[in-house]
C-alpha cells in the first residue's frame, strides 16, 4: 500500500506544501530527485517526456517538456541549492503561460522519518494567490483532468 | 432529485467554460463590479454579463446592488471548487510519488 500524500494550501496565502513518506533510506530518494533517467520516471503523467536538462548542483538549470495530446509544455528553472541527501531549493516557470515573470519557489527537504523511511516535504512558494491557483489548474490544462480527476471527484467536493 | 442533478448540470456546464474559470480564479481573491470584471476580457461586456448570469445561476457567483453598480462575488460553493483544483494537484503528486515507490522498490531489489 503506497503512503497518503498530504497537501496544504492556506487560503489567501500563495503558499503550498506537499508531504509523503516514502520507504527507502534519504540517499536513495535523494538520488530519484536528482537523476536524470529516474526523474524521466515519474515526473510526467504524459508516456512522452524530455529531461532536456538536469544539473542538480547549485547554479545548475533544469528543463523538462511533457507532451499531451500532441502539445508540448515545459517547465524550467535554476537550482539555488542541493545539498545532498537533505535538501533541493529551486526556482520554476511554465515556459507556455506566454508571460514571464511568474516564478515559484521550491524547496525540497528530506529528513528521516523511521530506519529506512524519508519524509519528504515540498514547499512551493508563488508570488501571488493568483499565481498559485493558475498552478493547481495547470492539472486541468494539460489535461490530467481526463486521467484522474473526474467528475467523481466534483461530486465528493459538493 | 431531479432538481439536484439540475443543479449539477449547471455547475457543470458552468466550469467548461474557460473564460468562467478565469472569472472564478479572479474572484477567489476579490470582490469586482461587472464593469471592472469586463476589462479583463477581449469579449464584449454584454458577453461577460452572459457569462455571469450562467455562474448566478449554477450559485457559483453572487451579484449584489450597490448604488448604481453590480457587485459580484464568490459564492461558498465556488471556494469548493479551489478545493477541488487543490485535489488535482494532489492527484498529479500522489502519480508522482507511486512512480517514486515503483523506482525506489527496484532500486532496492537490485
Amino acid at each position: 500500500m503506497s503512503h497518503r500524500t498530504v497537501i496544504t494550501a492556506v487560503p489567501g496565502v500563495p503558499i503550498i506544501q506537499i508531504e509523503r513518506i516514502f520507504d527507502a533510506p534519504q540517499e536513495k530518494v535523494f538520488q530519484v530527485f536528482t537523476q536524470k533517467d529516474k526523474v524521466a520516471r515519474w515526473w510526467s503523467p504524459s508516456d512522452e517526456v524530455h529531461i532536456e536538462q538536469l544539473e542538480a548542483h547549485e547554479g545548475g538549470t533544469w528543463r523538462f517538456t511533457h507532451i499531451f495530446d500532441g502539445r508540448e509544455i515545459t517547465f524550467y528553472g535554476v537550482f539555488h541549492e542541493v545539498t545532498a541527501p537533505e535538501r533541493i531549493v529551486q526556482t520554476a516557470e511554465f515556459a507556455n503561460l506566454g508571460e514571464r515573470g511568474h516564478v515559484v519557489l521550491g524547496r525540497y527537504e528530506f529528513t528521516k522519518f523511521a530506519e529506512n523511511q524519508t519524509r519528504m516535504l515540498l514547499t512551493e512558494a508563488y508570488l501571488t494567490t493568483q499565481d498559485r491557483d493558475t498552478a493547481l489548474q495547470s492539472g486541468m490544462e494539460t489535461g490530467l483532468a481526463q486521467s484522474y480527476g473526474n467528475i467523481d471527484n466534483v461530486l465528493q467536493d459538493m | 432529485m431531479v432538481e439536484q442533478s439540475l443543479y449539477l448540470d449547471n455547475i457543470f456546464n458552468s466550469l467548461a467554460d474557460p473564460t468562467r474559470r478565469d472569472i472564478l480564479r479572479r474572484l477567489i481573491d476579490a470582490h469586482y463590479t461587472v464593469g471592472q470584471l469586463a476589462k479583463h476580457y477581449d469579449i464584449s461586456f454584454a458577453a461577460v454579463a452572459k457569462h455571469l448570469t450562467v455562474l448566478e445561476k449554477a450559485k457559483l457567483i453572487r451579484k449584489q446592488r450597490k448604488g448604481r453598480e453590480q457587485i459580484v462575488s464568490i459564492a461558498p460553493q465556488a471556494v469548493k471548487d479551489a478545493s477541488y483544483y487543490l485535489k488535482q494537484y494532489e492527484s498529479l503528486w500522489s502519480h508522482r510519488f507511486d512512480e517514486i515507490d515503483t523506482i525506489l522498490k527496484e532500486i532496492y531489489e537490485s
